[in-house]
Order: structure tokens, then C-alpha cells, then sequence
């Protein structure tokens, strides 16, 4: 039986630059322009107590069959980038080479969805192959600018931490340890904290341990039911095992349960 | 003398690690001044660091910091010396956007006249490596000056000094900085982030009547744990650029604990495996 190499490229860890930009203009000394944010439609965030903003692995926690979210407006971002065709496809296929690059705009949006009485839901997919950190850098610095009269709640992960941490002044839950060095986070939930740090607006933020690349990261068991303990009051529902065991779907069809589905951890 | 050291993301992160163990080892004369934007760079929040059994010392000055972020400002009075610490790279093809507008506008407001720059480097082209050194292995440092009160017309001059070797794959430029005797280089290439700094900031009109010399100061290090190349570099910088105080007892702040892993290297090999 032929087993064929499903992929010839692996990422490596210490990787940094988005596989997606593939100039070579390594002395160049153009000024390159940033990603455009806008809104989508105008709106008065006044009427809002409180914004969440959540990765896509966190998500869960605010399950739609219970968490009623309405479309309110959205951030719009569009970036360009340029591509070289012969290196789009690396190794996976034997395709042409075709040389020159080719330019291409990217356009990402954010829906701003409003839930319970007087809260903001931003959910951010954040995906390392395709979208580059300065997009998640700007969004931050824009949200900063637009929302700063709200209460801020980041939600977030990183790999470097060991249990979930609170983080703002004053921290979200004081029973939780803060971060210690050499503890550190990065990814977008650091984007938006460092926007927010800089421009001195308040926040608060959890940041939950998880596992793999950005965008990509799993969820450990009893993290996921220590998150589930402190976002209940947040997801302004009823029962609470009901919004235990709504979110505790919702995770495993997120793809983001530890042992669900890679096989490697069981 | 108004002196600012930029260290920059390089080889081993020399430049970081020296830094760190300079502010933290001079935490009393060094203090936290300004986070500086980060648009630029990889995203990163972090703890105030400090020595391990110690306090922030050098957050003392402010009560309400309570993270560190990618980019920030520290400032030795006594020296009127201001130190970049940047604990993340500059994001891809954003560079040129770092140096016109976080450093020039950073060098204008702070009026600073001499800039020293910290890299770190694995080796440099071969038409660039001097070979009549008398004993080429005790030569890890370069240090190159570009003095700009010699520019009648600063971005003419700059021009005129790029005498790019055509001939070469790599751009290489040996007239922009004049490098010292002991030097292992003799000159930069044009794609390295130091010559976009410099063309940053020799074209900033509202820096010529502040700024006056660029001085770049490269250690020849290897990839690993540079955590010794770095304290050697520390204990350099005093003699190679005199405007950095010496360091006599070197302090590691924690945030180094997590640098290199928490297990020792493996030295077994077993079926394919490191063990």
C-alpha cells in the first residue's frame, strides 16, 4: 500500500513571517501602507455597557442556541498583498512555475453582535496562514479609538501560560493568579491588550492555556470547565447546566477540544 | 550629549539579552519613561520584569504600570542616555514604516544627537569581512560611525556615500560607516535594517539640525543560547561606544528563565530520537 505525503511543508514553531507575502525585496525602501478599518454602519456604542472580544477557540462560551446575538455593525478591514505564484503552492503541487507576483486585496470582516441587555460581542478568527499581524495590530489601535467608553473584556489564549489568568486594573477576577514572568502573551489577544495598554484605556482580560498555532489552539477539559465557571454571569443566561452543556457542544464542534479529533492527545 | 541605543532583533537577540542586562543591572540610574507605539511589531504583553528576588525597579517612577508591551523607553539622567528596549521583531516589510515613523519622530522629540545601534550577526558577506586582522578570532566586535556634521547636504551626501557595488548579488556599501581598526567588517549591506535606518533618518529634514552621529555596533555571535554572548557584549558596550555606562555585576531579569526552555538540551540519541 502507497501511503502519498499529504504535506511536503511544515511550518516551523519559531516561523514568524506570514507564508501569505512572498516578496523578496529585502532592501527595499518603499513605506508600506496599513490595513484600512472601517465600520461597517454607524453605531452609537453609548447605548452599550460592556464589549467581549473573543477568539474563535473561546467562542463557545457564548453558544447562539442560548446566547441570543444580533447583528449590530461590523469592522470591515481590507489589506493588499503580493503573492509569488511559484511559491503559493510550495511543494504540495507539481504546478508551473510562474514568475512575477501578483498583487492581491484581501478583505476580512468582523461582525459586532449585541447580546443580553446592554453587551457587545466582537469575535475574532484569527488564522496565521492568511491574515498578518499588523491586520490584528490596527483593528486593535482602531477599537482602542472607538470603544474606549465601554467596558473592555478580552477574552483570549496563549500557549506560554500554565493556568487561566486575569489580567486589567482592576483584574477581572482578583481570586486568579496575574501573569509572572517569564509569562508572556502573544497572538491577537496581545494586539488589542497592547493597543489598549498604550493608549491608557481600561480593560480586563482572562487568558486561558491552550495548545497549537494561533488561530488553531485547543482547549484542555478542565480549562474549558473553569472558563464555563466564569463566563456564566457574562453569557446572561438562566440555567446554568443548561449553558454548561451548551458550551461544552458547542466546543467540540468548534474543533477546539483537546482529543477530539487530532488522535495525538487522548 | 543627548544619546539614544536602539537594539535591534538580530542573531541570538544579542541586542535584547545585552539590554536587558544592562537596564536591570543599572535598574537604579535606569528609569521606565513611555511605552512607544507598537503597530509595527509582532504582538506582545508581558509582566513588568524584574531581578528574580527583587522588585521592578525600573517601573518605580509610575504606580499605574503594570505590563510590559513590545516597545518601551527607559532613560538614564545621569548620562542623559535614552535606551529602546524592543522585545519583538518588526513585522514583515513594515520595517521602513518603524524607522520613519516610530524612530525619526522618537529622535526628534527627544532631541536626541547621537544614536548607537546594537546588532548581532552570524557572519557577514565575504566582500565585506576583513582579512588582514592580526588574530581574527579575538575580533567579535564592529563598530562602524557615520558622522552627519560632516553632511553639508545630508541626503545628498548619503547619495553620493551609497557607491553600491554593482557587481554584486547583495548591495554592499562601505563608505556609509567608518569602521574601526579591530573591526571583523568593513562595511554594511543594503539590505540589512540598519541602512533603512539610516536612510530614515538622514532624510528626515527635521532631524538634520539635531541629529549628528550614527554609530553601529555589531557582535559576531552564533545561533543557541547567546545568553554568555550577550553578557560579554554587555561588558563590551562601555569600550566601544563610551556614552554606555560600564557594567561591573551583571543582573538577569526572570523573564530569562523561559528563554531556552525549561529542560537541559537532550545529549542521547536513540532510534531516531533525541532523549
Amino acid at each position: 500500500m502507497l501511503f502519498k505525503q499529504w504535506n511536503n511543508f511544515t511550518e516551523p514553531r519559531h516561523h514568524l513571517d506570514a507564508p501569505i507575502d512572498e516578496r523578496d525585496e529585502l532592501d527595499s525602501l518603499k513605506i508600506e501602507p496599513f490595513p484600512q478599518v472601517s465600520l461597517a454602519k454607524s453605531i452609537d456604542f453609548s447605548d452599550f455597557k460592556r464589549l467581549i472580544i473573543v477568539g474563535k477557540t473561546l467562542e463557545p462560551l457564548f453558544p447562539r442556541n442560548l446566547v441570543a446575538r444580533r447583528e449590530v455593525s461590523g469592522f470591515k478591514i481590507t489589506w493588499h498583498t503580493e503573492i509569488n505564484e511559484s511559491q503559493k503552492f510550495r511543494e504540495d503541487f507539481q504546478s508551473e512555475e510562474i514568475a512575477g507576483s501578483m498583487r492581491a486585496e484581501h478583505t476580512l470582516e468582523l461582525p459586532i453582535e449585541s447580546f443580553g441587555q446592554d453587551s457587545l460581542i466582537l469575535c475574532i478568527h484569527e488564522n496565521f496562514l492568511r491574515v498578518s499581524p499588523i491586520v490584528w495590530n490596527i483593528l486593535g489601535f482602531e477599537i482602542a479609538k472607538y470603544c474606549s467608553g465601554l467596558e473592555l473584556l478580552v477574552l483570549g489564549t496563549a500557549d506560554t501560560i500554565q493556568e487561566i489568568k486575569s489580567l486589567g486594573l482592576p483584574a477581572y477576577d482578583a481570586n486568579l493568579p496575574t501573569l509572572i514572568p517569564p509569562e508572556f502573551i502573544t497572538s491577537f489577544t496581545a494586539s488589542i491588550l497592547t493597543q489598549l495598554i498604550v493608549l491608557k484605556v481600561p480593560f480586563q482580560a482572562l487568558i486561558a492555556p491552550s495548545e497549537g498555532p494561533s488561530g488553531f489552539e485547543k482547549l484542555r477539559l478542565t480549562t474549558m470547565d473553569q472558563l464555563i465557571d466564569l463566563c456564566w454571569p457574562l453569557s446572561q443566561t438562566h440555567a446554568r447546566d443548561d449553558y454548561a452543556k451548551a458550551c461544552h457542544r458547542h466546543w467540540k464542534l468548534n474543533g477546539t477540544a483537546m482529543g477530539a479529533q487530532a488522535g495525538l492527545y487522548v | 550629549m543627548t544619546t539614544l541605543l536602539l537594539p535591534l532583533v538580530s542573531t541570538g537577540n544579542v541586542p535584547q539579552l545585552s539590554t536587558d542586562l544592562l537596564l536591570h543591572s543599572l535598574s537604579p540610574r535606569f528609569k521606565f519613561v513611555q511605552e512607544l507605539t507598537s503597530l509595527h511589531l509582532y504582538p506582545f504583553v508581558g509582566p513588568l520584569d524584574h531581578v528574580p528576588g527583587q522588585k521592578a525597579a525600573l517601573y518605580d517612577s509610575v504606580t499605574d504600570k503594570r505590563y510590559t508591551t513590545a516597545l518601551e523607553l527607559f532613560y538614564d539622567q545621569q548620562r542623559d542616555l535614552y535606551v529602546v528596549q524592543q522585545r519583538s521583531p518588526v513585522l514583515q516589510h513594515y520595517e521602513n514604516n518603524f524607522c520613519k515613523e516610530v524612530v525619526a519622530p522618537l529622535v526628534k522629540q527627544l532631541r536626541v544627537q547621537h544614536v548607537i545601534v546594537l546588532d548581532s550577526t552570524e557572519g557577514v558577506e565575504e566582500a565585506l569581512a576583513r582579512r588582514n586582522l592580526p588574530d581574527p578570532t579575538s575580533y567579535r566586535y564592529s563598530v562602524g560611525t557615520c558622522d552627519l556634521s560632516e553632511f553639508e547636504n545630508v541626503a545628498q551626501e548619503f547619495q553620493d556615500r551609497l557607491h553600491i557595488d554593482e557587481k554584486s548579488n547583495t548591495s554592499l556599501n562601505t563608505t556609509l560607516f567608518r569602521f574601526s581598526e579591530t573591526s571583523f567588517q568593513n562595511g554594511i549591506t543594503t539590505e540589512q535594517f540598519v541602512f533603512k535606518l539610516c536612510y530614515h533618518l538622514t532624510h528626515a529634514a527635521s532631524l538634520h539640525a539635531v541629529l549628528t552621529k550614527i554609530t553601529y555596533v555589531n557582535v559576531l555571535v552564533q545561533e543557541g543560547d547567546n545568553s554568555e554572548d550577550a553578557a560579554a557584549a554587555c561588558q563590551n558596550l562601555h569600550r566601544l561606544a563610551p556614552e554606555i555606562p560600564s557594567v561591573s555585576e551583571l543582573h538577569a531579569p526572570a523573564s530569562w528563565s523561559g528563554v531556552y526552555g525549561v529542560r537541559d538540551a537532550p545529549t542521547a540519541f536513540d532510534e531516531g530520537l533525541y532523549i
